[in-house]
């Protein structure tokens, strides 16, 4: 694809001795929601780590918008426009829901800028709860703080990590819902997924990893009837 | 002789002098510690730095406040190019590296002391308005360590606001949280830390300034403190303002009421307050951050 925003060419990351991602290659299109889904320990985290430089991948190629990321930190790959959502949320127990915002705001690329105010009205949660500690919210409200935090730097892209881990049904269909919005308002995603329903609902294009290698890729539609696939690769 | 209410109150008293002047040290300790994981045993070498740094400009004809307005920003000067030149090599290196080049620095410093200004201790004199004593509800008190008392007080004061209240404050407590997540949110924690380096360089230099009249200059004296101020650091928790300065408090009322106790084991009291800390919170009293497992 020409117009990749995002670019894996063979790369391969080791934790340890262990050859966790081994020569995995694929495509990020400019306004298009990619999704990456396999079993635990396929290796979908450590290639979001991979990109964001917080292991660094031993061979291979990460582009964004045509620019090598190789060598850059992570901190310089956030402000290239990469915001990563962490599977964990990663909220800052010491700093109030305001600054978990505040200090991750960055006038950043998007046209149609995320401020603190938008936030505040996109997700009444948070507002009513920006003087509370990052982690007296629940799991839910966590998941939308996260979400919030990199929206706010204006990314070109976000690597979402299993946003629907842990929650329940309805917060899962919420959260679906703020992804779908972002879709439509044409932002770029990589979706890291166990939920096979909510993942094939709003991607354009799913990956499938199993043991480190890209075992398949199509669109959600072909994924469906590729009965083999899932059951070997996904177990769904 | 506690009985005696004015002596009791007088020793309160100097206990809280010197908690201050081991919290002027120990907060720089303790947030570079908890933030960057960098254990840097020269902290002390800049305290007695600034100290013949203050000695040095009395002996030219400056005044106290003068020393006490200039020392301090040369101490952090030195202490940034100690960082960008020698300590920053082995950031990612572990512990042991860093003790190992810390206390080499430790030994160069002492030495170079010595080589410039011989081994006989040094005096700074104490200003002028503040020689005389305060009549505190009976009790003469030097005014000189109120003063200390006061500074120690305004500066905990300024610090928390900074850390609580400042956009620089929380990016601190974010990288003292989850570093790694605070880069992925675009934040530079290698420029935040070498601000917290300098703050925390030019408070030891403070330090080193205010104990010159108390305790004099002389080589070696940076080892005498910083042996408190660790212990100040492990007590208090790592990475937190208000555990320095309860474990400030803690070890500077142990120190100044294990001398008048038990003279022959003055250093044994401190020794006993680590060891019950340590025993019942082996990560301090309190902590900037829970030790858990996740990363």
């Amino acid at each position: 694809m020409s117009n990749a925003l995002l670019k894996l060419d063979d790369v391969h990351t080791y934790l340890g001795d262990s050859h966790i991602i081994q020569g995995v290659s694929f495509d990020v299109p400019a306004g298009k929601v990619v999704a990456l889904l396999g079993r635990n320990g396929a290796g979908k985290t450590t290639t979001l780590r991979s990109i964001m430089r917080m292991v660094q991948p031993r061979r291979g190629r990460i582009t964004f918008e045509g620019r090598d990321l190789a060598g850059m930190p992570t901190f310089g790959i956030a402000r290239a426009g990469i915001a990563f959502v962490q599977e964990t949320r990663a909220i800052f127990p010491s700093l109030s829901v305001e600054e978990n915002i505040a200090i991750a705001s960055r006038k950043g690329h998007a046209a149609n800028g995320w401020t603190m105010e938008r936030i505040y009205e996109d997700f009444p949660n948070l507002a009513q709860r920006r003087n509370n500690g990052g982690t007296q919210l629940s799991g839910g409200e966590q998941q939308m703080l996260a979400m919030a935090r990199a929206l706010v730097a204006n990314p070109r892209i976000m690597l979402l990590d299993e946003p629907s881990e842990g929650l329940a049904p309805l917060i899962v269909r919420q959260i679906a819902d703020i992804i779908m919005k972002l879709k439509q308002a044409g932002m770029t995603m990589l979706l890291v997924e166990q939920n096979f329903a909510m993942a094939t609902a709003v991607a354009d294009h799913v990956i499938v990893l199993g043991k480190g290698r890209v075992r398949w890729s199509g669109t959600s539609e072909e994924l469906r009837k590729a009965d083999e696939i899932r059951h070997t690769w996904l177990g769904v | 002789m506690l009985l005696d209410p004015y002596f009791f109150a007088e020793q309160v008293l100097n206990s809280l002098q010197f908690s201050m002047l081991l919290f002027l040290l120990a907060i720089g300790l303790s947030v570079v510690f908890g933030l960057m994981d960098y254990l840097n045993l020269a902290h002390g070498t800049i305290y007695m730095f600034a100290a013949y740094v203050a000695f040095t400009i009395t002996q030219l004809g400056g005044s106290f406040w003068a020393a006490l307005a200039l020392a301090p920003f040369v101490a952090a000067a030195v202490g940034l190019l100690l960082y960008f030149l020698l300590l920053k090599r082995v950031e990612r290196s572990g512990h042991l590296a860093q003790v190992l080049l810390t206390v080499g620095i430790i030994y160069m410093g002492t030495d170079l002391m010595r080589i410039a200004y011989g081994d006989l201790p040094k005096g700074v004199a104490q200003p002028d308005m503040l020689n005389g004593a305060v009549n505190l509800f009976g009790i003469l008190y030097p005014s000189y360590r109120l003063f200390l008392i006061g500074l120690g007080l305004v500066v905990m004061i300024a610090l928390y606001f900074a850390l609580e209240r400042t956009r620089l404050g929380a990016l601190v407590r974010a990288g003292v949280d989850d570093r790694a997540t605070a880069e992925t949110l675009g934040i530079d924690i290698g420029k935040v830390f070498a601000l917290v380096f300098a703050i925390g360089t030019y408070l030891a230099g403070v330090g080193g300034v205010v104990a010159a009249p108390i305790f004099g200059v002389y080589p070696g004296m940076d080892v005498t403190i910083i042996i408190l101020v660790l212990i100040v650091v492990v007590v208090g928790g790592l990475g937190s303002l208000k555990g320095a300065i309860l474990g400030s408090l803690l070890i500077g009322f142990a120190d100044t009421f294990g001398k008048i106790l038990l003279p022959q084991f003055a250093m044994m009291m401190i020794y006993l307050v680590m060891a019950l800390v340590l025993t019942f919170r082996p990560t301090g009293l309190l902590p900037a951050r829970r030790f858990s497992t996740s990363g």
